[in-house]
């Protein structure tokens, strides 16, 4: 590298690193409101988030990065810098032109209306009314379709909505989450069909038999141990904390979990440890060398889930480790699992049933509840549904793809916090996840064949490995797309997950 | 106000809440830091500390806040200005005047320097080897001299050591400390004297008797609950928990306390937390219409301290509060405390007696600690005093003024983190805080004659409601001399300290 560009780019680095430490910055008092702060200080706490997001909108936008930005790209010697050097250069390019567009003024009203529509959805989800909500939830649309009015002239993006995918999952479009939601869709009702005529009907009851919650906590422990997530040695790295609604924040040595225990039932904290396990293990594992640069993130929010999913279901709901867990779990639990017989136990867990509530759904239906929301999402965005109808399109969509009816809008339309966070687009990446996870482990498989034992003999290192090896180790170094195709050698398919899902639930429902 | 002014005020308003809000934010990280990061995030957490911190330094140096300042101090309407406008605009100009005087390098050198001498310091405390710390120790103290002189000229002070007391007592000089502190030692000294005369040594023998955490949790959360702190329900605006040194932080509505358990030493929480929870009522009552601004803020550390030595010594250790306390403890902790009389437990919680350690003085003895240091470090910053000449003139010290034989540098020289911390100046506003509680009480006892009473039937509220009122609503309105002469219509005198002491230990032990 000539000088210059050196220079040029050793600045570049110093200003990511900056950022990096500014967003993990944030995240730990995100995390705090989230968890420990009292209830009287979500004002002040909602000026202080605003002002963080501000500063960091002006140091992504200071002039400056634009500058250093053109000298490198101008450098003759741009074309001989390697792949992670230009990678770098790319990602702090889509960030740069991004942010500039959006006005501050834009950025800390949204930061703002963020956690007042969070607390409002709060308190009219307890009420159960969707009218309190409904101001907030719309005040919030407006100011995500400017800022996506904006971004889709930076992105180049065929409507606002994609601008919007794009965020979450760098050059995914609705036309392809469609096209693929549609196989995965027409797949999953496949799955469901030969489920419900399969007539067994798994007696699930072993899971809500009140279990306490320092039980529990136990439990949490033991699942946090198999999959090597550390809250308790003098390096630990985690923490285990309790939240309404289970979340994993962080950056590399400091990557910290939330769950949520309930009495009668037991398995969901345990779930929920070992999704967001999953998650925390892909922020712990990225690149030590590229901590504070671009490319030391994850590739994706849909790649994060299929990190988060992967943990939970392809290793938690599967017979071998339910099989390694049970009389552990016995030993913990005690009473409420005695004389549970293992072939029970995995029926039990891997009940296929539609319900109301999308974190509570089996692996084959959560795919259903994603697409409608993903379906709604698109419409708002494209005009074509306004705030006044969506209780009502959330039903006729939930009577029509899963077969429920739902009660009150508390366990319809306001079920999940993303809509009043502001984050849309986001809900297709759990399925995308899924669908990235099906085709991990059909790679899995191959390059590790002996993973199933070794799960149920309690070791999950080999698993572990693969993800750190093949994905976690690779940062943001590619496009989800494109990392799943180097992996796995395939373009995004769904099919991998729904013969997975075919297998699995043929040998537990006998199909 | 013209319109010209008026809007200037405006803006100068909103970058002193941007100072504050950001300053509150970096409150949180370091509450974070001491009391919940895993300990892998402690190499993270320094950048972000320091990031939080160059920004803040920006902040209130922007060279615009300066022009406002002076635009409107400059302006034909300023004489037309209130007086909250004005106290404002001065309290504003000091920061600026302040941190823009001192070279970014220099602040940079000093936060390095900091880490590295607590660092050492722990390390040399451990090791009882005041040789490992001293060379720290001189340098911390080169820089902070360094600074002092800068300051010196901004401030007018006479001497660099003024500058730095100046930083925890606006307006007060050492030759005003000095002047106060001989009276203040002369007067313990005679009390010091009577005590030994009486002959009476308490039992304290229920000091060190074993009570468990979880009990000692409960008193603490019974004695916060006394004193008005709210750590529980909807309303809460406060926490409690647990840090190796306790310490309290907070703005307004967000405001935690944190303590350590003992098990062989109960008292030590329940003084502690009525200790930090009286620093956290003040920090709770700032005045609310100016929150946000300069005046909506702490007088001074010796008012913080005031306040919390209140609720700590002259309410917690009082015989009115012990009476009523008694029974509860009887109730939670059970078997430690059965058959114990009051007369007998008040005698034992006021035991005077000269120790090595700060930490474990008495009331009497107290101030004598605080007096050996601030001899110190008067004559530390006026050249009379060498680094290699500190361990040796502490033990002087303690033998001359407290009797004590210290037998290592440990629980002598060493034993506070306040001068590895460089926090030169500070020491003083411990017993400047006791004397301001001496005139307070004085007035107290005018205003509100049956404030003792309702104690004992288990009742704060006519103490709480009076510093309230009297003290911590006036915000930094005025300086603390003003203050003083504001709420006790005296100048600072310790008389009214010195026969507090007398009385209440004169009925204890008997002269």
């Amino acid at each position: 590298m000539n000088p210059n560009l050196q220079k040029a780019y050793e600045s570049l680095l110093a200003k990511s690193k900056d950022l990096a430490v500014l967003g993990s910055t944030t995240a730990i008092v995100n995390w705090d409101m989230e968890t420990k702060m009292p209830p009287k200080a979500l004002n002040l706490r909602s000026q202080q988030m605003a002002m963080l997001e501000v500063m960091g909108h002006k140091m992504l936008t200071d002039p400056q990065v634009g500058k250093t930005l053109e000298a490198i790209e101008k450098d003759p010697g741009c074309l001989e810098l390697d792949a992670v050097q230009k990678r770098n250069t790319y990602l702090t390019r889509k960030g740069y032109d991004e942010a500039t567009k959006l006005p501050e003024s834009l950025v800390f009203e949204t930061a703002k209306q963020q956690t007042i529509a969070v607390g409002v959805w709060k308190k009219a989800k307890a009420a159960k009314d969707y009218g309190m909500f409904k101001p907030e939830l719309k005040k919030m649309i407006e100011l995500r379709q400017r800022a996506a009015d904006i971004l889709m002239g930076v992105k180049c993006t065929k409507t606002p909505y994609d601008a919007l995918l794009d965020s979450y999952e760098s050059k995914m479009t609705a036309d392809k989450v469609t096209r693929v939601f549609t196989g995965m869709r027409e797949g999953l009702i496949d799955v469901m069909k030969k489920v419900e005529g399969s007539g067994f009907k798994p007696d699930a009851s072993i899971l809500s038999r009140p279990v306490p919650i320092e039980v529990q906590k136990k439990i949490s422990e033991a699942a946090m141990d198999y999959i090597g997530y550390d809250t308790k040695g003098p390096n630990a790295g985690g923490r285990l904390d309790e939240t309404e609604h289970p979340f994993t924040t962080g950056y590399y040595d400091d990557v910290r979990i939330t769950t949520h225990y309930h009495e009668d039932r037991w398995a969901s904290s345990l779930y929920s440890v070992m999704h967001e396990g999953g998650h925390a293990l892909y922020e712990q594992n990225l690149p030590q060398a590229w901590m504070y640069q671009p490319i030391g993130t994850a590739a994706s929010f849909g790649i994060h889930e299929s990190q988060s999913r992967f943990v939970e279901n392809m290793v938690g709901r599967s017979p071998e480790f339910l099989a390694y867990m049970l009389p552990r779990l016995k030993k913990i639990v005690g009473k409420p699992l005695r004389g549970v017989k293992l072939a029970d136990f995995i029926a039990a867990v891997n009940m296929v049933e539609p319900s109301k509530i999308r974190i509570e759904a089996d692996e084959v239906t959560y795919g259903l509840h994603i697409i409608i929301r993903f379906e709604m999402e698109r419409d708002i965005f494209a005009g074509k549904l306004k705030v006044d109808e969506l209780p009502q399109a959330w039903n006729e969509k939930y009577d029509k793809y899963l077969g429920v009816e739902i009660g009150n809008d508390s366990e319809g339309v306001m079920q999940d916090t993303h809509w009043a966070s502001g984050y849309y687009g986001y809900f297709p990446s759990y399925a995308l996840g899924n669908i990235y996870g099906g085709m991990f482990l059909k790679k899995l498989r191959r390059d590790a064949p002996g993973w199933r034992k070794e799960i149920r003999k309690g070791n999950f290192q080999p698993v572990k490995k693969w993800l750190v090896d093949n994905i976690h180790a690779k940062g943001n170094l590619l496009d989800p797309a494109d990392l799943a195709k180097e992996v796995t050698g395939e373009n995004l398919t769904v099919k991998p997950f729904i013969g997975y899902l075919e297998k699995k639930f043929g040998k537990i429902y006998g199909f | 106000m013209s319109i010209n002014i008026k809007k200037a005020y405006e803006d100068f308003l909103a970058r002193c809440k941007n100072a504050y809000v950001l300053q509150s934010a970096l409150g949180i990280v370091y509450w974070d830091m001491q009391t919940k990061m895993p300990p892998a995030g402690i190499g993270l957490r320094g950048q972000q500390a320091s990031l939080l911190q160059v920004m803040f330094h920006k902040m209130v140096t922007d060279p615009e806040q300066g022009r406002l300042i002076k635009t409107i101090t400059n302006d034909p309407g300023y004489a037309g200005l209130g007086f909250a406008e004005k106290r404002n605009l001065k309290l504003a100009k000091k920061v600026y005047d302040e941190n823009t005087v001192i070279p970014e390098s220099l602040v940079a050198e000093l936060a390095t320097q900091r880490t590295k001498t607590i660092d050492v310091w722990k390390k040399a405390k451990a090791a009882k080897d005041y040789g490992m710390f001293k060379p720290e120790l001189k340098r911390s103290i080169e820089l902070r001299m360094k600074s002092a002189e800068i300051l010196m000229k901004v401030k007018g002070t006479e001497t660099p050591y003024d500058a730095l007391l100046d930083g925890y007592e606006p307006g007060m000089s050492a030759e005003d400390v000095t002047r106060v502190f001989d009276e203040l030692k002369a007067g313990l000294v005679v009390i010091l004297g009577k005590v030994k005369k009486s002959g009476f040594a308490p039992d304290a023998s229920i000091l060190t008797r074993v009570v468990p955490v979880d009990a000692q949790v409960k008193i603490s959360e019974a004695a916060l609950d006394f004193i008005g702190v709210e750590t529980k329900g909807p309303n809460a605006w406060a926490r409690l928990d647990t840090t190796e040194h306790p310490f309290t932080t907070g703005y307004y509505d967000d405001v935690r306390v944190t303590t350590r358990f003992t098990e062989n030493w109960w008292p030590r929480s329940l003084f502690t937390v009525l200790h930090e929870g009286g620093h956290a009522v003040y920090d709770r009552n700032y005045p609310r219409q100016y929150m946000y601004q300069p005046i909506g803020d702490r007088c001074s550390h010796g008012i913080h301290e005031s306040q919390s030595r209140f609720l700590e010594n002259m309410v917690g250790r009082s015989p009115e509060f012990l009476a009523y306390i008694l029974p509860h403890l009887k109730k939670i902790a059970g078997k430690p405390f059965r058959g114990l009389k009051t007369r007998d437990f008040v005698a034992a919680v006021n035991r005077v007696a000269s120790t090595a350690l700060r930490g474990q003085a008495d009331e009497i003895t107290y101030s004598l600690h605080i007096i050996i240091r601030f001899e110190m470090e008067r004559d530390i910053f006026a050249g009379k005093l060498t680094v290699d000449d500190l361990p040796a003139v502490w033990n002087r010290k303690y033998n001359d003024y407290l009797g004590v034989v210290v037998k290592d540098d440990a629980e002598g020289v060493m034993q506070d983190t306040h001068w590895a911390g460089n926090s030169f100046g500070y020491f003083p506003s411990y017993a400047i805080g006791n004397i301001y509680d001496g005139m307070f009480l004085r007035k107290m006892n005018r205003d509100v004659q049956g404030w003792r009473k309702e104690l004992r039937r288990g009742s704060c509220k006519p103490v709480l409601d009076w510093l309230a009122e009297n003290v911590q609503s006036k915000g930094n309105m005025m300086d603390p001399p003003d203050l003083i002469k504001d709420v006790c219509g005296t100048k600072m005198t310790v008389k009214p300290f010195l026969s507090y002491l007398d009385r209440k230990f004169g009925r204890i032990y008997g002269f």
